[in-house]
């Protein structure tokens, strides 16, 4: 199905190409806001990956590929948008971050809370390696053909990735640690 | 959140739920762009009639078209200088083996150049070119050769660099790419080597003789193919192969994984962990080989240093942390905070940790302390072989620093070239004699 709209679109049908569009504008945005945590660049740069892959179809040569494809497209156009912003950004200094002692269901609220921070604080190339294998739930092996990279440079890069959040996390459990043994900071 | 949910698990689900709420609603806006847009023709891309996937190469190749004229101009300027060393007499043999000075010499692949440094970080010295940009390093026992991994856009390959002579081997791989989240692992006798590699549809792990001539791929059948395999060890009586089996294919890429044990001819693999095990979190073995333990990260919301002993298959938690390595005398371990515990303490659930270096307590990244550079490290540090430093790459990745592991004087900081922040174990120490 996918593929009889793939070789349409290819061959300037439109309305297959608004099918497939359809179809996986709502993973694209999802995946690009996870990246940018932007709503107006995410919408860019799902727009800008879009109009590419309309532009580019005619000369994508497999159409069983073109999900790995448009996902490329994506990443790309995800760190062009972080690049482009990150010229023109005022950096902010942030706010010394304390983790409350809660129990139960805070403590779930404060666990979201932490894996966001450390989210955040990766790279976007770190995080859209990370989006597209557990948010999109893509095969290392094919994260590595969709960002262009061999497969073992995409098992470090994720390896360091969740290494960097684990740091991050580390560090804000400590937050909590240090002041209860009053340990120095 | 309970403890036995898994770090990949937990990040999967906040992931969903994080874009969950998320209702696009420019398609209507984006049709119209594209319809408005005329879509480049078949023919346009070397993609459609080249039997490789060029998109990301041709730039390069019109690139390296312009970029010819220069390289053409550095290479005579580059041959000037050289004809002006060699007959002023300037240009000398390169410098012996880095010698194994009382604490060894610190080696680093500093981008394309691998360098060695005297332990207080002086006497710098250049030991080889290297191919490509190169990690996880991991030295011979006897200090006299390296392996590496090394990468590159098109290729990837464990190594082998004698340090004497500055020759290199490719060892052999199954397919186009190897396994290359850990680096490979030396034989006690140094006489082989084992290292995973990648036969397009699995990870595989092979042993063959250090100098890459052949290879045996293991029977690896009871764990699942899609499994990643990760950070084989060498045990110190040379009976074992250790390494960590993650689902990274499902939603839990760094856990929980099992650490199996296997011997180096392929027979008796089994699981030897019982609690679930990190695959980023490193596996290192106590280096007495009359007592076998083996130090790995327990996988979990909070990662935790534990050490299971093959002998009893005793299983313990040691301290609430990830990144362990131990000391060459077997009787301190260090993990990320930077800290340093003696075995028998974590064991008893006694004494305080030494703090090599503070770490910091705002909650903030290693990316957000750039203030830190050239202070503190941001990876698993290796101890030196008279057990008094910890070296580790820099905060930022811009330098390697030496710091004491009892925590006091200063650190000592190695400037890079290149910038190793991305890189696993660019740094090594060489043994003293």
């Amino acid at each position: 199905m996918q593929r009889d709209l793939v070789e349409r679109a290819r061959t300037g049908d439109h309305d297959a190409f608004a099918e497939l569009a359809g179809d996986a504008i709502s993973r694209l945005d999802g995946a690009a806001w996870l990246i940018l945590r932007d709503s107006e660049q995410a919408k860019d740069a799902v727009q800008n990956a879009l109009v590419r892959a309309w532009r580019d179809l005619p000369t994508l040569r497999d159409p069983e590929r073109f999900d790995a494809w448009l996902h490329r497209l994506l990443v790309r156009a995800c760190i062009d948008e972080a690049r482009r912003v990150r010229r023109h950004r005022v950096d902010v200094e942030l706010t010394p971050l304390t983790v409350p002692a809660v129990d139960g269901a805070e403590s779930a609220v404060v666990a979201r809370d932490q894996l966001e921070r450390g989210f955040l604080r990766l790279e976007p190339e770190m995080r859209a390696l990370i989006v597209l294998h557990h948010y999109l739930d893509l095969p290392l092996p094919t994260v590595a053909a969709t960002l262009g990279i061999p497969l073992g440079t995409a098992k470090s890069r994720l390896h360091r990735a969740l290494g960097l959040m684990r740091a991050a996390l580390d560090a804000d459990s400590r937050v909590g640690q240090a002041t209860v043994e009053g340990r120095p900071a | 959140m309970t403890t036995d949910d898994t770090f990949g698990q937990h990040l999967t689900a906040w992931l969903h739920e994080e874009a969950g709420h998320r209702v696009p609603e420019h398609l209507g806006e984006v049709l119209v762009q594209t319809a408005a847009t005329r879509q480049r023709a078949w023919w346009s891309s070397p993609e459609r009639w080249l039997p490789v996937d060029t998109a990301t190469d041709m730039r390069g190749r019109i690139a390296a078209r312009r970029s010819l004229v220069w390289l053409a101009l550095i290479a005579l300027v580059i041959l000037a200088i050289l004809a002006t060393a060699i007959a002023t007499g300037a240009l000398r043999e390169p410098g012996p083996i880095p010698g194994l000075a009382t604490n060894g010499r610190i080696l680093v692949a500093d981008g394309p150049t691998l360098k060695s440094f005297a332990a207080d970080g002086s006497d710098p010295r250049t030991v080889m070119a290297l191919p490509a940009t190169a990690e996880y390093l991991v030295l011979s026992h006897d200090g006299t050769r390296l392996g590496m991994a090394v990468s590159s856009d098109a290729n990837q390959y464990m190594a082998v660099v004698r340090l004497g002579d500055a020759s290199s081997t490719a060892l052999p791989k199954l397919a186009g790419q190897v396994g290359m989240g850990s680096g490979l692992t030396w034989s006690p006798d140094d006489q082989r080597v084992a290292y995973i590699t990648y036969d397009g549809s699995r990870d595989h792990i092979v042993v063959g003789p250090s100098d890459g001539s052949t290879f045996t791929v293991m029977a690896t059948d009871p764990i699942d193919p899609s499994f990643g395999l990760w950070s084989p060890v060498w045990s110190p009586d040379g009976h074992w192969l250790a390494f960590v089996a993650a689902d990274y294919q499902a939603d839990n890429a760094t856990g929980p994984g099992i650490i199996y044990l296997v011997h180096p001819d392929g027979t008796e693999l089994h699981a030897l962990s019982t609690a679930p095990a990190s695959a980023e979190g490193g596996l290192s073995w106590s280096p007495d080989p009359a007592v076998l333990r083996l130090l790995y990260t327990g996988a979990g919301t909070t990662p935790t240093v534990r050490m299971v002993d093959v002998g009893t298959g005793m299983d313990q938690a040691l301290v609430a942390s990830f990144w362990p390595t131990w000391s060459p005398d077997g009787t301190r371990f260090s993990y990320w905070g930077t800290e340093v515990r003696t075995t028998a303490d974590a064991l008893a659930g006694r004494g305080q940790a030494t703090i090599a270096i503070h770490a910091w307590t705002d909650g903030k990244s290693c990316e957000e302390h750039s203030e830190l550079k050239d202070r503190n490290f941001c990876g698993p540090a290796e101890f030196s072989p008279d057990d008094t430093r910890l070296i580790a790459p820099d905060i930022t990745g811009s330098s390697i620093l030496s710091v004491m592991a009892d925590g006091t004087g200063q650190p000592i900081v190695i400037p890079l070239e290149a910038n190793v922040k991305d890189l696993g174990n660019p740094v090594v120490w060489q043994p003293a004699r």
